[in-house]
């Protein structure tokens, strides 16, 4: 059996399309103590459905819980733990030693160290693993040779982060939005200061940049190192993210996987194939890549443009379909007469928009951002329409 | 009758013999050791060795506990120079080393389980739970810059615990490089967004730290400060000039310290280090406030259409009954009640339950937009 695809699931929509774009498994945050506070999350009974949706699909979930908790936290944790035990997920992700001490006695759900609590070595990974852990999420700084390292030194499973946004920082050491912007990096209120433009001087000399501006992780290029170097699960980042990238990104990393598994021994991926899969990649919102701590972070700072990349725009989602005709849950503005692409894990495939109706099937001109219509078109519930 | 609470340690780092004589000159009880091979924010190198540094200040004085700093966080890359800092401070007779690596612990322990551990781990001990269980595993810990005092004064293990009471703050800590192109290590900066607010970037070998536009200060707050009987007090004038150090030392040694002196001696130690002195979050921390203010459990759904004079969309978000009494909570915080009454499926079916998923098609009803919550009067009794 390959490694773990784990994908990002910000909320129902994105945790249909990472399972069908080929995720192994998803991680999700409820609403009580995740650390993207400004990303959806997902209700109680959500995550109960969730869990089982997921399930059927014979696949595999895990809440995150990665906040670093003060005493306010902890009261709410125990309910919710109670709760969580009732839905079974298949791991809790923490970064607290407090919380993954109340996980250890209220629940019997697995625990994985999440990467917030920096391990970049095998000693830091034992400690957690001596403490009950089962799975360790390793720092983004953690080089090839620092994951062999581990491996040597013990056997657990160990999950690495291969494609999404990086933090600037060591994640968990940065507390610059608790001081810029009073809100609590640590506890999901990051307000990514790290992407402003600095102005810089000494006595001597002045700049304005970009500095620290990291470039988005894309790790096609390691991917195969990786596998060799024994990590168990390949994570991409972005529960904040669009369900188009959430799409993109576990439909090429699930071909690059599958395209590894398939090589004769001592053979490697092509050039062009890696090409192909990182021109792919690039189409979705990006801040340009590099390798992040699979190359010691050579080049990893954008300095020099604090905005975004994307050759397409996401125009909406399906989410069901009737007699030929598509419900599409809008993202961005198109029109009759419009070409546009429909995403599916199948590939990608142009089509000129002939017809629009509201709801209500009455005819319309153009589709805002924000409303639901019905287009002509056989594509089904997590489809991706883009152009 | 009430006991005074017991004196803290006064401790500081030192990197130099200048700097350790000062701090010997004031009396100060424990000394931390730094050195550019193993700290992450030593911002005086220097060429000796670990081993000539380690040496010739702890034969200053004996008297005084030394302590040596290795807060790296261990990579392949630099096990080499924490063995050796481990390795060289058992040799010349510290017996105290300070981590922020929790995988350090027992590495330090390997060596000489004698060793005292004080841990500074940055992140992850702000609650009397994560502490009381750090005081199981280390001897002292470095309580987080977030903790603020009405917190500090519920915690256990309060003889075991350092708070940093003058100095600069830490506000990141990257294995990046941002100041590349520029021939000092040391780099002044200002956040574009954030102008007038003067942060300092600092580079070596393990990356770059970012140090807040004010340092910690709690000069003002000495008689909390004291009530709380913490065991050591942390002056980190790493970076800092010899007069900012001494009037520090001065004013927090100084038991008949008058708030009336304060303002002066924080005028010094603000023109000194050219920034403002400011108690951080010791009297307080706000920054986990909710955003919207929704009871988690009090969301039944939210509107992802809505045209005017014609129909909503509901998004459901739990599993629910038409009948139910909701309110629309809209982006600008207005409430007010809505039904689900009359809703459809997308197909046009009448709906009378629903499920999480479920899309529920709604007769318009004024100042509801894209975006709003659809809320419980109460919470649900399903709700844990």
């Amino acid at each position: 059996m390959g490694p773990e695809l784990l994908a990002p699931a910000g909320n129902w929509d994105k945790l249909h399309v990472a399972l069908r774009f080929g995720a192994d498994a998803v991680y999700v945050g409820g609403k009580v103590f995740g650390l993207r506070k400004y990303a959806e999350n997902f209700t109680n009974p959500e995550l109960e459905a969730a869990v089982q949706r997921v399930h059927e699909a014979s696949k595999k979930i895990y809440v995150v819980l990665n906040g670093f908790a003060h005493d306010s936290d902890l009261r709410e944790l125990i309910p919710h733990l109670d709760f969580l035990n009732t839905i079974r997920p298949d791991a809790v992700i923490v970064s607290d030693w407090a919380v993954a001490e109340r996980v250890l006695h209220h629940t019997d759900i697995p625990l994985h160290v999440s990467t917030q609590a920096s391990v970049t070595h095998w000693r830091a990974a034992k400690r957690w693993v001596d403490l009950g852990a089962k799975r360790v999420i390793l720092a983004r700084e953690t080089s090839l040779e620092d994951c062999r390292s581990i491996q040597d030194h013990l056997d657990t499973e160990l999950e690495v982060f291969i494609h999404g946004a990086m933090c600037a920082s060591y994640s968990g050491k940065c507390v610059i939005s608790n001081y810029s912007a009073g809100r609590d990096s640590n506890r999901g209120g990051c307000v990514q200061s790290c992407r402003h433009s600095y102005r810089l001087h000494t006595t001597t000399q002045s700049d304005e940049r970009y500095m620290m501006n990291a470039r988005d992780l894309m790790a096609i290029d390691w991917i195969q190192d990786a596998i060799e170097s024994g990590i168990t699960s390949f994570k991409i980042e972005g529960r904040m993210k669009s369900t188009h990238y959430v799409a993109n990104a576990c439909h090429v990393y699930r071909h690059a996987l599958t395209a590894i598994s398939e090589l004769p021994p001592h053979s490697t991926l092509s050039y062009a194939q890696r090409q192909a899969y990182a021109d792919q990649l690039s189409r979705v919102s990006n801040r340009t890549f590099s390798g992040g701590g699979f190359t010691h972070l050579h080049n990893s700072i954008n300095t020099q443009d604090g905005g975004t990349q994307k050759s397409r725009q996401l125009l909406g989602l399906v989410q069901c379909q009737n007699q030929n005709q598509a419900l599409i849950e809008t993202r961005s503005p198109f029109r009759v007469g419009q070409t546009i692409q429909v995403f599916t894990p199948l590939g990608e495939t142009e089509h000129t928009v002939t017809a629009l109706w509201d709801i209500h099937h009455r005819s319309i001109e153009q589709a805002n951002p924000g409303a639901l219509v019905w287009v002509s078109g056989s594509w089904v519930a997590g489809d991706v329409v883009c152009c | 009758m009430l006991l005074d609470p017991p004196s803290p340690i006064i401790t500081s780092f030192a990197h130099s013999v200048p700097r350790a004589v000062q701090l010997l000159r004031h009396g100060v009880q424990r000394i931390i050791i730094d050195h550019p091979s193993v700290g992450c924010r030593t911002f005086e190198r220097g060429d000796d060795s670990i081993l000539q540094r380690y040496q010739t200040l702890t034969s200053l004085d004996a008297s005084v506990e030394w302590v040596a700093n290795i807060d790296i966080l261990a990579h392949s890359s630099n096990e080499q120079a924490i063995e050796e800092a481990i390795q060289t401070a058992r040799q010349v007779g510290i017996r105290h080393i300070r981590v922020q690596d929790v995988g350090l612990i027992d590495w330090v322990r390997g060596v000489d389980p004698d060793t005292k551990v004080t841990l500074a781990i940055e992140m992850g001990n702000h609650s009397q739970a994560a502490i009381s269980f750090w005081a199981t595993q280390v001897n002292e810990q470095s309580v987080s810059n977030d903790v603020p005092a009405s917190v500090l004064a519920q915690l256990n293990h309060k003889e075991s615990l350092e708070c940093l009471i003058q100095g600069p703050v830490l506000m990141q800590w990257s294995k990046r490089s941002y100041l590349d192109g520029f021939d000092d290590a040391r780099v002044e900066g200002v956040d574009t967004e954030y102008p007038g607010r003067k942060l300092t970037f600092w580079q070596s070998e393990h990356g770059t730290v970012m140090l807040a536009y004010f340092h910690r200060c709690l000069l003002r707050d000495m008689g909390v400060l004291r009530e709380l009987g913490l065991g050591s007090w942390l002056i980190d004038a790493r970076g800092q000039s010899d007069a900012y150090l001494d009037q520090a030392l001065l004013a927090y040694q100084n038991p008949d310290l008058q708030l009336a002196d304060c303002r002066q001696i924080m005028g010094v130690l603000q023109a000194e280090s050219d920034r403002p002195q400011l108690p951080g979050f010791f009297r307080g921390n706000s920054t986990d406030q909710e955003r919207d203010g929704v009871r988690p459990n009090a969301i039944v759904g939210h509107i992802t259409d809505s045209q005017s004079g014609s129909h909503l969309v509901m998004r459901a978000r739990r599993n629910g009954d038409v009948s139910e009494p909701v309110m629309a909570l809209n982006p600008t915080s207005q409430i007010k009640p809505i039904t689900l009454m009359g809703a459809t499926s997308l197909l046009g079916e009448p709906i009378t339950q629903f499920k999480v998923g479920d899309w529920l098609v709604l007769p318009f009803q004024k100042g509801v937009v894209v975006k709003t919550w659809v809320i419980d009067f109460a919470p649900h009794p399903d709700a844990p």
